[in-house]
């Protein structure tokens, strides 16, 4: 299963700036994250976890902190688990 | 001889509003305005920026925000004949420093204090609201003659990263622009009925075809903002909530919602057009967006250099262009423009046969002026044609390694130099070098973009006595985010070849 710190350390890998993200870093708004970092974020989730996380809507509450990243991501998890 | 007038980009706007002026021109934040409203706003602009000494010849640098004020400058611009050139804010201040230097304007319009100060020394500087605050005091009707203006004066000048470390300023008159419509409406068949999107950004080469496309052709401007753009919930509600027709953006935008929003993406179905250009788009990607779309959009891939008034050829997408989707290949480029002009030519100077690759030179009506501000570099990049000296008959070089089938459809293959295309974004590799070679603590420095799963990263490889960290704050300072590299290695020393020169073959495996 995915730990909250396993969300920033992929963050860490692909956030952009020379600010390293915590727990309470505005992914967004502070400047860490452009589409590009989130694109390639759900294609390192995919790859590490051969997990498919969609991010239908929401993008900016999803990505506002890695603590309610880490919350969207469980939950994609565990809806994919039950899918199964 | 009777001299016709001289048609410049005010005439065609005029003849745009004569025809439609109770047309929406532009809808931004559920506010519609229509094409005379932008019509007096823009003849204000232009009465006040001749009041304010601003003249025919001149150029001013503009905020790149999507604003009605700012697109409606635009417009008063082209009627005074004056250049424009948009500025991104966001951008470091070492940069848009080398950007202005280049540009040289009589005027910088701004709309954030913190960043402007910084140029208050060397420049005349006018905050935006300044502008909103003063327009009523003046005139709607046009208070100078429009037909000074001529078709070869400069409509805009748009930076692109430049190998020395200097940006490049691309110069395109009212004549490449007034063909450029020309092509919309005829080849593209872009018209009234049709609601655009405005997704890129406007210091992008790309937004030159959602304002002329949408306000030279009587269509309607959506421009969209960040915000909305990234949220594919938010993007696809708007979409569909004003109906819009035609999308244009950069391949990156649609395979981003379609990895993360696999069901709002199903959506690119409600537009009639889905046009993408600025880079290749990879084919499994494409195969999911014609899927999704099913025929009901036609999905025509572009492409063209700034140089070349943004788009100089046209595909539209096949089902047999998935024959083998799991080939490396991305769309062709597809069919030259009737407007352009173009020649492949080969290592010994020499035209290229069908299946022959080469370097492909464009000429034209779509050919732009130049560099701004550099006429060396022009006349190396804008030759006259190299197979004739009868007439003047400039070709601008692009790079591009390319070559065509025997029905003329061009293919690319690859650069013949170190420029890249991220996100859609033109980088010179050289540009992020020779940045961190100013640093005295550097003493090689080596960019490199790799692909994996489609996605290019750019990674910095570096001998010297600091740390990657500071290697990072030092970029950080100095270029776009969209340039900064995601890896940055430290190297007691870059390897090199046999000439002595930086082995970048070897770097790759690095």
């Amino acid at each position: 299963m995915i730990s909250r710190k396993d969300i920033v350390n992929i963050l860490n890998l692909v956030k952009i700036g020379d600010h390293s993200v915590n727990d309470s870093s505005n992914l967004i708004d502070d400047g860490l994250l452009d589409s590009f970092s989130i694109l390639m974020f759900v294609i390192e989730i995919k790859q590490k976890y051969d997990v498919t996380v969609s991010i239908e809507s929401d993008v900016h509450k999803i990505f506002r902190t890695a603590d309610s990243l880490y919350i969207h991501v469980k939950n994609e998890m565990e809806e994919i688990r039950n899918e199964n | 001889m009777v001299c016709t007038r001289n048609y410049n980009l005010s005439h065609s706007f005029g003849d745009i509003v004569s025809a439609h002026g109770n047309n929406s021109a532009i809808c931004i934040s559920d506010k519609c305005h229509s094409y005379i409203e932008i019509d007096e706003i823009s003849t204000k602009i232009a009465n006040w920026l001749d009041n304010q000494g601003v003249r025919c010849g001149d150029v001013i640098a503009l905020p790149a925000d999507k604003t009605f004020l700012i697109y409606s400058i635009v417009v008063s611009c082209l009627k005074l004949g004056v250049t424009y050139s948009f500025y991104e804010s966001s951008f470091p201040i070492y940069r848009l420093e080398k950007q202005f230097n280049v540009l040289d304007p009589q005027l910088i319009i701004y709309s954030k204090d913190e960043i402007i100060n910084n140029f208050r020394e060397g420049f005349d500087l006018i905050e935006l609201s300044q502008i909103e605050a003063e327009l009523n005091r003046f005139s709607s009707k046009l208070n100078f003659n429009r037909n000074l203006v001529t078709d070869s004066s400069i409509a805009y000048v748009m930076f692109t990263s430049g190998s020395t470390g200097e940006p490049k300023g691309v110069a395109i008159s009212h004549k490449n622009l007034i063909n450029f419509i020309d092509w919309i409406r005829h080849d593209l068949g872009i018209c009234v009925d049709d609601r655009i999107t405005g997704l890129n950004k406007l210091f992008f080469d790309n937004s030159v075809f959602d304002i002329y496309a949408s306000l030279f052709t009587g269509a309607c401007l959506y421009p969209v903002n960040d915000n909305i753009i990234n949220d594919s919930g938010m993007l696809f509600d708007y979409i569909r909530g004003n109906q819009i027709t035609v999308w244009f953006s950069v391949p990156s935008l649609i395979v981003y919602h379609l990895t993360l929003a696999p069901k709002q993406s199903k959506s690119f179905r409600v537009l009639k057009k889905i046009i993408f250009g600025g880079e290749g788009f990879p084919k499994n990607s494409l195969l999911k967006l014609r899927n999704i779309t099913d025929g009901n959009s036609k999905l025509l891939n572009v492409y063209g250099p700034t140089e070349c008034t943004c788009i100089c050829s046209l595909y539209e997408i096949r089902s047999t262009d998935f024959d083998d989707v799991n080939s490396d290949k991305i769309a062709p480029l597809g069919y030259i423009n009737n407007n352009t002009d173009y020649i492949i030519v080969n290592n010994d100077g020499n035209r290229c046969g069908p299946g022959e690759t080469g370097e492909l030179y464009l000429g034209g009506s779509l050919v732009g002026r130049g560099y701004w501000n550099n006429i060396d570099l022009t006349n190396i990049q804008f030759i006259q044609n190299p197979f004739h000296s009868k007439y003047r008959d400039i070709y601008y070089k692009t790079g591009d390694l390319v070559c065509s089938n025997d029905d003329n459809i061009i293919e690319f293959i690859s650069r013949s130099d170190y420029q890249i295309k991220h996100m859609g974004y033109r980088i010179e590799l050289p540009e992020i070098e020779n940045v961190l070679l100013t640093h005295s603590e550097i003493s090689e420095a080596c960019a490199v973009y790799k692909k994996t799963n489609d996605l290019g990263v750019i990674s910095i490889l570096y001998a010297g006595k600091i740390q990657e960290e500071y290697v990072r704050s030092y970029l950080v300072e100095r270029i776009p985010s969209y340039m900064l590299p995601k890896n940055i290695v430290k190297l007691d020393s870059l390897p090199k070849n046999s000439n002595g020169k930086i082995d970048r073959r070897q770097l790759y495996e690095v």
